[in-house]
């Protein structure tokens, strides 16, 4: 084209630019004048008007960029091959780069090339150390653990990874679907556990588990991606300045919340990591796995960053409810701030959580025999039952169905084997499995908040008062189990120490007057988890679920209750929420046994029985702690038994099934000042027992009172069941070394004695040791050690200590002494109601002096202030001086009466 | 940055002339430089998520060209032939470096034009930035100070007013040129594209 010609179509086209655009054709044609040539120029130039708008607008540096920042994404196209990979199809973008779909030409398999951005494989040096970690990885051979083939430089300076081709989604795509189930969730964290213990033990630390990086196949088996990649990006922090991280953190929000999101605390601090990193971050992709979200959330990397060092998350349970507390606990212990009080291996957690898996696919498997209905009733029997039992025992089996389940559990445990294939086939009769007893453990309080302790340990002892209402099932008392609360121990080994066959553990959330339950309870020796459910109740409802939770229980492990328990188990009022709260703040003091929190739990009872006057446990519960502000406080302060004997009254006129009233009746009757009425207070016990047969210090006190009318087989029964309901109540473990005392078993007794431990009232325990060793032969030691305790216990309440002194100067012939010591063990044991034990060393001294009138005297006093131990009477050696005496056989005769009455009455 | 730390901009404009004055090895030590830059804008594109993010694009444009050719600094005799050195140089480099992708991407479907879509960076890019440069090559034979322009602007990154003051003519016939130099060139390049439009 000519230069003039060229400069006339440049006028032309920004003349006919200047018009509008309907009048620019016929401006053109006329300007042209029959230029046909010159018209379509411009006219062919003039159609791109609209294209060129943003043409070329950005420099070509951008442009180049741009297509720089696709190759490290996409530039990569089917066909192109690299060494001897041909690529396929890409296969997704990461934050690691692009990834394509190959084949290994040499060796016709599928590969994975993952294009690394050039940005990080610059740096030979860091190149060389990334290939050496690539080797390693390669070198693990892990299932796990997607397998590295080589690193391969693609040219440019770019290289890429080719790996194993996993066909699959990563968790990522798979959680855009849902949360995942628990046992879906489960075992792909124990898939990705397994990866890192194999890959830790080889000191690969993978630094970047994220849901982005964890493949899962179709057939179920988990791959987790990019281990040894840290080596590539750890040297960002030196090698590219800081206005380019915050550069890449401010335009690229998206890519930089994906890593911080799964940072552990001391990885966000920028400290140096270890294998510690990746269990948090298991823990993140577990937690997120089954919520459905991530724990640590916030708008900006960096709010996510305050988030993961500073707060706790959303409890697991709340976000899902079924999961079971055991998994809340692995998560929380994955994701413990302090990275020394996480699992501080992969093993360790993986251990937990194939334990967890354990016992959900029996509980699985259970579940499905549960489905199908056996037969046997008919059908409107079955229909009509099963309504009642969905509604009242949401969880109950049929007997039918307990027999299959049992069976099952049965064969399970001889076979050892938990595969569910097994289960579908088996069909040979198993022995059962038989729980006759368990234990409660302190259920946590999920509220994170310390100050809802309490309502946890309410609920605690709420349902283990629930459970001890079954009569056949022997409920490990409170006293024992909150030495558990927090342990670290085994569920086994905890199970072992306090003798049960199962385990009852939960958690415990409050939301306002909402509460949510999670109750579980696992078999003990084999750890099997035999049920578990979720209640999220209205507070007011909470003793109604209390009962639910026990029949759901006991018919899980085919206790049936009695007709009795069966309708306790079904009545409960609803309660007001604010006197229940009172009332479980009041429990929490009582059980802390100081001065003041008897005071505080005084207070609380008072005031939940102001909120509901008709809180029939409210009263009972304050008819308790006055009695024991009484007997363990202030003795002399009476108000407190004026106070102690309303609250029982009412208690019994709102609820005369209160077995904790009927208890507290009992102890308020049964003292010096109504002159120890044994009757009535075996009534009482028994009545309370009848109610509710996991009542320790009922049975305590029915021992009480069964040795000292001389029932001493039948104390030592209720001894040693109370024991194995509350096996850390040492004073019963004393009540049993002085029963032992009383039969004349000295050695057994001493044993028994020997074994209480020592901070439990030492000068109670002391004196019968003493009298254990005197009654040995041993008095030597016994008067060493009298001499001993009176030492360290020089007030001598009672006046026990002296009478000791009597007997044992008596039976050295030193009278004088002895009789002095009589008189000064009168003259201590003034205005103590409680005197008998006293009174009946001073007959034994006396009898030792050969002085039976004064002797006689003595016992009756004994027996007649409470001590009536007719077998006592009747085998002690230390009264033998008295035998042919007939005042003596008079008083055994009477004695023996009144043994015989008791014994009837049992 | 990373490489520049190594490589002041006294050392880019020694650089520079020297290749203006026909010395090819210069080239070879100015590409790794142009690259890095490439690398840095291109780290900040890989997070993809630019909507809203134009403005701060283009500053770190800009950035990257004062860095490589920082002609406030610079103190030619010729300023014009300082400018068209360096917007040929990084018309070479960027190029090339295009090229070398429109070799990746052979056999990958039809030919788009898109260096005017912003949003839609495509395997292709590599393809027009090459015909790009042919078209400008033919477009020159037409009417060298529209390509020279063109060479500027796209090439070297200079606006409008820099380009005016470089070719010593308004900035109307900045605009006039530059925008006609588009049509022509879109022209051209639907042309080669088959014929389209």
């Amino acid at each position: 084209m000519k230069a003039e010609r060229w400069q006339q179509v440049e006028r032309l086209y920004h003349s006919t630019l200047e018009k509008e655009v309907g009048e620019r054709a016929a401006f053109l044609a006329e300007a042209c004048a029959g230029d046909e040539g010159m018209r379509r120029e411009v006219e062919s130039l003039l159609a791109y008007e609209d294209q060129a708008e943003n043409f070329i607008e950005s420099p070509a540096l951008e442009v180049a960029a741009n297509m720089m920042a696709e190759e490290q994404g996409a530039t990569v196209v089917a066909g192109q091959t690299i060494k001897h990979y041909k690529i396929i199809s890409p296969l997704g973008a990461g934050g690691m780069g692009e990834v394509y779909l190959a084949e290994d030409t040499r060796l016709g398999r599928k590969v994975a090339l993952k294009f690394l951005p050039v940005l990080f494989t610059q740096d030979k040096g860091h190149l060389r150390r990334f290939e050496q970690e690539a080797r390693a990885v390669a070198a693990l051979s892990h299932p796990n653990v997607c397998t590295i083939h080589e690193v391969v430089a693609a040219g440019e300076g770019r290289h890429c990874i080719v790996m194993e081709y996993v066909e699959g989604v990563t968790l990522k795509e798979r959680i855009a679907e849902g949360r995942m189930k628990v046992d879906e969730a489960l075992d792909a964290a124990i898939q990705v556990a397994s990866a890192l213990f194999a890959a830790h033990a080889a000191g690969i630390v993978h630094r970047d588990i994220k849901l982005e990086n964890i493949m899962l196949r179709r057939d179920g088996y988990v791959k987790v991606l990019d281990f040894g990649l840290a080596k590539l990006t750890e040297r960002q922090a030196s090698l590219v300045d800081t206005e380019a991280l915050t550069m890449l953190a401010n335009t690229s929000p998206g890519v930089v919340m994906g890593t911080v999101s799964y940072m552990s605390p001391e990885q966000a601090r920028g400290l140096p990591v270890d294998a510690r990193t990746d269990i948090w971050s298991l823990g993140i992709v577990l937690y997120e796995m089954v919520a459905g979200q991530k724990p640590f959330e916030g708008a900006t990397p960096t709010d996510v960053i305050i988030s993961i060092a500073e707060r706790e998350p959303v409890p697991l349970t709340r976000c899902a409810p079924e999961v079971p507390v055991r998994l809340e606990r692995i998560v929380k212990k994955a994701l413990a701030k302090d990275r020394e009080e996480r699992y501080q291996t992969a093993e360790d957690m993986l251990v937990d959580l194939k334990g967890l898996r354990h016992e959900l696919a029996i509980g699985a498997e259970v579940e499905r025999y549960r489905q199908p209905s056996s037969g046997g009733e008919p059908a409107a029997t079955m229909g009509k039952r099963q309504l009642i039992t969905s509604r009242f025992f949401p969880l109950a089996l049929t007997r039918n169905r307990i027999l299959i389940f049992t069976a099952l559990i049965g064969t399970l445990i001889i076979a050892g084997l938990a595969s569910a294939l097994f289960f579908r086939q088996s069909s040979t009769p198993a022995p059962q499995i038989e729980i006759k007893s368990l234990a409660v453990l302190p259920m946590s309080n999920l509220s994170g908040d310390p100050a809802q302790d309490y309502f946890a340990d309410g609920m605690t002892d709420t349902l283990i008062a629930g459970l001890a209402q079954v009569g056949a099932l022997r409920v490990i008392s409170r006293t024992s189990v909150m030495q558990y609360k927090g342990s670290p121990k085994p569920l086994a080994e905890i199970a072992r120490e306090l003798n049960v066959d199962a385990i009852v553990e939960g958690s415990v959330q409050r939301f306002g007057e909402r509460v949510q339950v999670n109750v579980q309870l696992i078999h003990a020796t084999s750890d099997l988890h035999l049920w578990s459910e979720t209640y999220n109740r209205d507070l007011r409802d909470v003793l109604t679920l209390q009962n639910e939770v026990a029949r759901a229980v006991t018919q899980a492990i085919q206790i049936k209750p009695t007709p009795q328990e069966q309708m306790r188990l079904t009545q409960a009022r609803p309660i007001n929420p604010a006197a229940y709260d009172y009332f479980l703040r009041g429990r929490f003091y009582l059980n802390r046994q100081t001065k003041a929190d008897n005071e505080t739990a005084i207070e609380m009872f008072d005031r939940a029985i102001a909120t509901d006057p008709t809180f029939a446990a409210a009263h009972a519960e304050l008819a308790q702690a006055c009695i024991w502000r009484l007997f363990l406080f202030t003795p002399d302060e009476k108000q407190w038994e004026e106070k102690a004997f309303v609250a029982v009254e009412k208690a019994l006129s709102l609820d005369s099934d209160s077995a904790e009233a009927h208890l507290a009746r009992g102890r308020f009757l049964w003292t010096p000042s109504n002159h120890f009425p044994h009757d009535k207070a075996i009534q009482e016990y028994r009545r309370a027992l009848g109610l509710n047969p996991s009542l320790d210090e009922a049975r305590n006190q029915l021992a009480l009172v069964y040795g000292h009318v001389g029932l001493l087989d039948e104390a030592l029964q209720e001894l040693e069941k109370g024991l194995a309901i509350n096996p850390s109540n040492t004073l019963a473990r004393f009540r049993v070394g002085e029963t032992l005392l009383f039969q004349g078993k000295y050695e057994q007794a001493l044993a028994a004695l020997r074994n209480v431990p020592r901070e439990v009232n030492p000068a109670l325990v002391g004196h019968q040791i003493v009298w254990a060793l005197f009654n040995l032969g041993r008095k030597e030691e016994a008067s060493t050690t009298l001499e001993q305790f009176l030492r360290d216990y020089p007030e001598d309440n009672r006046g026990l200590y002296t009478s000791l002194q009597a007997v044992f100067s008596a039976s050295a012939g030193q009278e004088r002494v002895a009789e002095e010591k009589i008189k000064f063990a009168v003259e201590r044991g003034k205005g103590f109601g409680h005197f008998h034990h006293t009174a009946y060393h001073i007959a034994c001294a006396y009898a030792h002096m050969n002085k039976p009138a004064q002797a006689i005297k003595w016992l009756e006093v004994a027996a007649g202030d409470g001590f009536p131990c007719y077998p006592l009477f009747e085998t002690d050696p230390n009264l033998n001086n008295l035998r042919q005496d007939a005042r003596f056989v008079t008083l055994l005769a009477k004695l023996r009466q009144q043994w015989d009455y008791h014994r009837s009455i049992l | 940055m990373v490489c520049m730390q190594t490589n002041s901009p006294k050392e880019i404009t020694r650089l520079l002339v020297a290749w203006g004055g026909g010395d090819q090895s210069a080239l070879e030590e100015l590409a790794p430089l142009v690259h890095s830059e490439l690398h840095r804008l291109a780290h900040h594109y890989m997070g993809r998520e630019r909507a809203g993010h134009t403005l701060q694009t283009s500053a770190l444009v800009n950035e990257a060209y004062i860095r490589l050719i920082d002609w406030k600094d610079v103190r030619w005799q010729n300023r014009a032939h300082f400018f068209a050195v360096s917007a040929q140089l990084m018309r070479r480099i960027l190029v090339d470096f295009a090229r070398d992708r429109q070799y990746l991407k052979r056999g990958g479907g039809a030919l788009q034009v898109s260096l005017g879509e912003a949003a839609a960076f495509t395997v292709e890019r590599g393809a027009d930035l090459v015909a790009l440069d042919e078209a400008l090559t033919a477009l020159a034979e037409v009417d060298p100070r529209k390509a020279q322009i063109v060479e500027m602007r796209f090439f070297g990154g200079l606006s409008i007013e820099e380009v005016a003051e470089v070719l010593k003519i308004s900035k109307e016939t900045v605009m006039r040129d530059w925008r006609l130099a588009k049509v022509w060139l879109l022209r051209e390049l639907g042309r080669e594209a088959g014929g389209e439009g």
